[in-house]
């Protein structure tokens, strides 16, 4: 009987069945128009916000052209520069010294390092504002030693302020990358270079650096990436760039143009960059090598051991003990003055809505893992990487084009209600979640595609064919091949998307319905307001989510 | 000629595991040397010790008159003078065929560095390839990019680590006997590590047999197949059957095949020692025993390898013994099949009998 059945798929089912059956063609179509689909919610809001460069200049747009802009390009200029230069330099020194050095606590370090990515950088930033304010406990010290005359106040509002913060924040992109690239390159090529007559330091800098030169450039892209998206933090130091220029223009001067105008700018900034990262990809693979990683390390002695010990712990001393610190002091200081029923309904609207952007982005990206399954070509590939595009927009930038493309849709849907049934039907989709959910749809949904993607691999198709030998199809092939294989891919896409919606704070607080405040939401207003303290207590909850992926990336590369 | 590498009494030990025990051996100027063993018996870290990767902790390393390290001296590989071919080649990824050739020469001037680099493509025969990357070379010209840039700074003593086990076993025989044209022509001495024994005997002027951190054997591969001193060589080179044999007199010994005159005597077993009648293992290599139509002596076949002209056959012998013989593949016969065979040794090697 086993015989026949095999009989049967071999002749019946070969490599491409699925475009034989007629009953699985109607089917299958919806798979096959799906990447289009989710791209095209991906390109709308590029394409609207791309052209609106176009759009004549109004009078708002001459004001911002003549008074702002050129400030806030120095400004991101300036900022782009600082961090990225300290995230490389900090990063890369640390990936070194754990990946190939042993010292005492190097085990600890080599994980600790990655926890400041915890706390997002904004948080970060306030309580560095904090720590430094009036009547913060660094200049109350100050006072207390050096009598009530004294007034050094560093400048940490403005520029050092925002640049320190975001170097903290983003050096451990750079980090990860680079130590993985030292890692993976072996100590095979440092004897190499040692045999021919190089000493360590040298080897250093003419074969292991310009080998991770690509991962670290990359790890720069990305850190670049997230300080051109950062709204939070610049806005906490009041240090005007794109992001909080868009906002100001939309909220402030309610110009939704000229907002666009700006977001647009800012858009060509990305794809410069975006292209350069995708090339640097590619050198990527040929870079790497083929060197068994060696797990023996290099033993530091004496001085240099404390000298490496002093320098991890002071980094994450700075970087993510004394920030959690001061927001558990205050915190604890705030718990029973300021923890009250709205408290509460911040919470459950996070939680609200990132439980359903989770849901909505992890099927998102289960239909496009299966479409590329089931369609291979390279228009669905294309198609697929358009989808995935969205990580790199700027929060502030995507807020704007969603916000107009679902205008535009719901005044042509008014005026066809109008036509039709003479009556006015109102706004459907403004002021409800659903803008906010499709922003966060095309910004995460790469975030969330990755790792299902990455799973996907492992189910070969030898696996499928192995099952269909078995009798196995449809939903019981899903439920006990597919699906005990992809859990854990999805169960990591679930909890990246859902902590990185917690964090979000541009598109949440531009495209949220009215009244409708998050915990990120209430970091802004209470920090626009000076309230270090009070914003301890939300602020909490987000670093303690935060550490949730933190703990599954440390599980992986233990693995 | 003077020696240029010496290793005295070197010993090493890891988490009270010995992986090198007092081991000595001396290589002459020019020589290629070779330590062959199978895997884990510590001759990849013999290399590693001459090379400075590894420090040992006891004995002496002697590189061209001065000693590199000891007990309590050690020389960072940098200052050795020594070029090491990797067994994954180790090439840098981010230079071009021309630029690793040339990492090794930072000294030299630019003219004197051109000049170098163009000698030694010309001399591994990459010349049209100078400009490629690494990843784009094929595995023999990989290896060859490996030699080339270790021979570059002209160092004192190369060292080869596993050089050849990367490629395809056609590449791998014409590559090792180029190999040795080429370290012979550049007056290099060279010291190489290998599982493989046909490489071994390709490259190496002299091979030493290593098991278990220890050198069983130094010696030529001729005397290494024809003279093992032990029972570990004697097996580990070449294919072979011990049979059980009884001396009749002092220059010969009976077996169940025949008798064999002048053996050669094993480490363990000196001439003068032996008595007649006593009993003693002896060791018939598969070319001893010759096919024999008319022979009285029939033994079964029992199993059958095709070696292309030849054919191993592994024969059982009335009273039960094994022995294996190559036979000129003509003689096409069967398993289970009975043939005439016929001893027709030169010199056999002979041991103690092995205490069990």
């Amino acid at each position: 009987m086993n015989d026949k059945q095999s009989d049967n798929l071999g002749t019946k089912l070969p490599a491409n069945h699925l475009h034989q059956s007629p009953k699985l063609r109607n089917r299958i179509s919806f798979w096959r128009l799906a990447p289009f689909f989710v791209a095209s919610i991906v390109l709308i809001p590029i394409i609207v916000v791309t052209f609106s460069i176009f759009t004549p200049a109004d009078d708002i747009w001459h004001h911002l052209v003549e008074t702002t802009l050129p400030s806030v390009l120095l400004n991101t200029f300036w900022l782009c520069l600082g961090v990225v230069l300290g995230a490389i330099i900090l990063g890369t020194s640390l990936a070194w010294l754990t990946a190939i050095y042993d010292f005492p606590g190097r085990k600890f370090f080599s994980w600790a390092l990655l926890l400041p990515m915890a706390i997002p950088a904004y948080v970060t930033a306030f309580v560095v504002l904090g720590l430094f304010d009036y009547t913060g406990p660094i200049q109350t010290h100050f006072r207390v030693w050096f009598g009530s005359e004294f007034n050094w106040i560093p400048d940490f509002y403005g520029r050092s302020g925002a640049i320190l913060v975001m170097i903290l924040a983003f050096y451990p992109y750079i980090y990860l990358l680079a130590r993985n690239a030292f890692i993976t390159q072996g100590k095979r090529l440092l004897e190499a270079a040692q045999s021919l007559g190089l000493s360590r330091k040298q080897g250093f800098f003419k074969v292991a650096l310009p080998m991770a030169r690509p991962w670290i450039v990359g790890g720069a892209m990305l850190t670049l990436m997230e300080t051109l998206a950062d709204f939070g933090t610049v806005s906490v130091f009041n240090y005007d760039t794109f992001t909080t220029a868009i906002y100001k223009a939309w909220f402030s001067l309610f110009s939704l143009s000229a907002a666009s105008q700006l977001a647009s700018l800012l858009i060509i900034l990305v794809f410069v960059i975006i292209v350069i990262e995708q090339q640097l990809r590619a050198r990527m693979r040929f870079a790497e090598s083929k060197s068994s990683r060696t797990t023996y390390r290099i033993r530091l002695k004496g001085w240099e051991c404390l000298v490496a010990s002093m320098y991890a712990s002071l980094t994450l001393l700075i970087a993510f003990i004394l920030p959690c610190s001061q927001l558990l002091i205050w915190a604890i200081d705030e718990i029973n003055k300021n923890l009250d029923s709205r408290y509460v309904e911040f919470l459950i609207h996070s939680l609200t809505l990132s439980t359903i952007a989770t849901l909505l982005i992890g099927s998102v990206a289960i239909l496009l893992v299966y479409a590329t399954r089931l369609y291979s070509d390279s228009v669905t590939h294309i198609a697929v990487r358009i989808a995935t595009l969205g990580y790199a927009l700027p929060g502030a930038v995507l807020a704007v084009g969603i916000f107009v493309s679902l205008a535009w849709i719901d005044t042509q849907f008014n005026q066809l209600i109008l036509m039709l049934f003479e009556f006015e039907s109102g706004f459907l989709i403004q002021g409800t979640i659903v803008a906010m959910l499709v922003a966060y749809l095309v910004r995460f949904l790469a975030v969330g595609h990755y790792p299902i993607d990455s799973a996907m691999q492992r189910v070969t198709r030898s696996i499928d064919e192995a099952a269909r030998g078995f009798g196995l199809t449809g939903w019981s092939l899903l439920s006990r091949i597919h699906l005990p294989i992809l859990s854990s891919g999805i169960f990591t896409a679930a909890t990246l998307v859902f902590v990185d919606v917690m964090k979000e704070m541009p598109i949440t607080l531009m495209t949220r319905p009215f009244g409708w405040d998050t915990l990120a939401i209430r970091i802004f207003t209470l920090t626009s307001e000076g309230a270090w303290t009070q914003a301890a207590l939300p602020a909490i909850a987000l670093v303690l989510a935060g550490l949730i992926p933190i703990i599954l990336l440390m599980r992986q590369t233990e693995q | 000629m003077e020696s240029l590498l010496k290793l005295d009494q070197i010993h090493q030990s890891y988490q009270h595991q010995e992986i090198i025990k007092h081991l000595t051996l001396e290589l002459r100027k020019g020589e290629i040397g070779c330590l062959l063993g199978p895997s884990g018996c510590g001759k990849t870290t013999v290399l590693r010790c001459i090379a400075g990767f590894e420090s040992i902790s006891s004995g002496e390393i002697t590189i061209n008159g001065k000693v590199v390290c000891n007990a309590d001296f050690y020389l960072p590989p940098e200052h050795r003078k020594i070029g090491m071919v990797f067994q994954d080649y180790a090439l840098f990824p981010h230079l071009n065929v021309s630029d690793n050739i040339g990492f090794g020469l930072q000294r030299r001037t630019k003219a004197e560095r051109t000049r170098r680099i163009d000698e030694l493509i010309a001399i591994v025969g990459l010349v049209e390839a100078s400009d490629r990357y690494p990843h784009e070379l094929s595995g023999g010209q990989q290896q060859r990019v490996a030699l080339a840039r270790a021979l570059a700074p002209q160092p004192d003593l190369l060292l080869l680590d596993e050089p050849f086990s990367n490629l395809d076993i056609s590449l791998r025989e014409r590559l090792s006997l180029e190999v040795r044209d080429i370290l012979k022509d550049q007056h290099t001495t060279a010291i190489l590590v290998t599982h493989d024994q046909t490489e071994a005997f390709s490259v190496a002027d002299v091979i030493g047999v290593m098991y278990q951190g220890e050198i069983m054997q130094w010696d030529t591969a001729y005397n290494l197949y024809h003279h093992p001193t032990n029972r570990f060589v004697a097996q580990f080179i070449g294919q072979g059957t011990f049979v059980p044999g009884r001396f009749i007199s002092s220059k010969k010994v009976q077996i169940a095949l025949g008798i064999l005159e002048n053996p050669y005597y094993s480490e363990h077993l000196k001439q003068s020692e032996n008595t007649i009648d006593e009993a003693v293992d002896v060791l018939l290599r598969p070319d001893d025993i010759v096919y024999s139509e008319t022979s009285t002596l029939q033994a079964l076949v029992i199993n059958k390898a095709f070696r292309g002209a030849n054919i191993l056959y592994t024969l059982k012998l009335s009273d039960g013994q094994t022995v294996l013989s190559l036979i000129p593949s003509h003689h096409n016969h069967s398993v289970g099949e009975n043939i005439g065979i016929q001893l027709a040794a030169d010199h056999v090697v002979v041991f103690n009998k092995e205490k069990t």
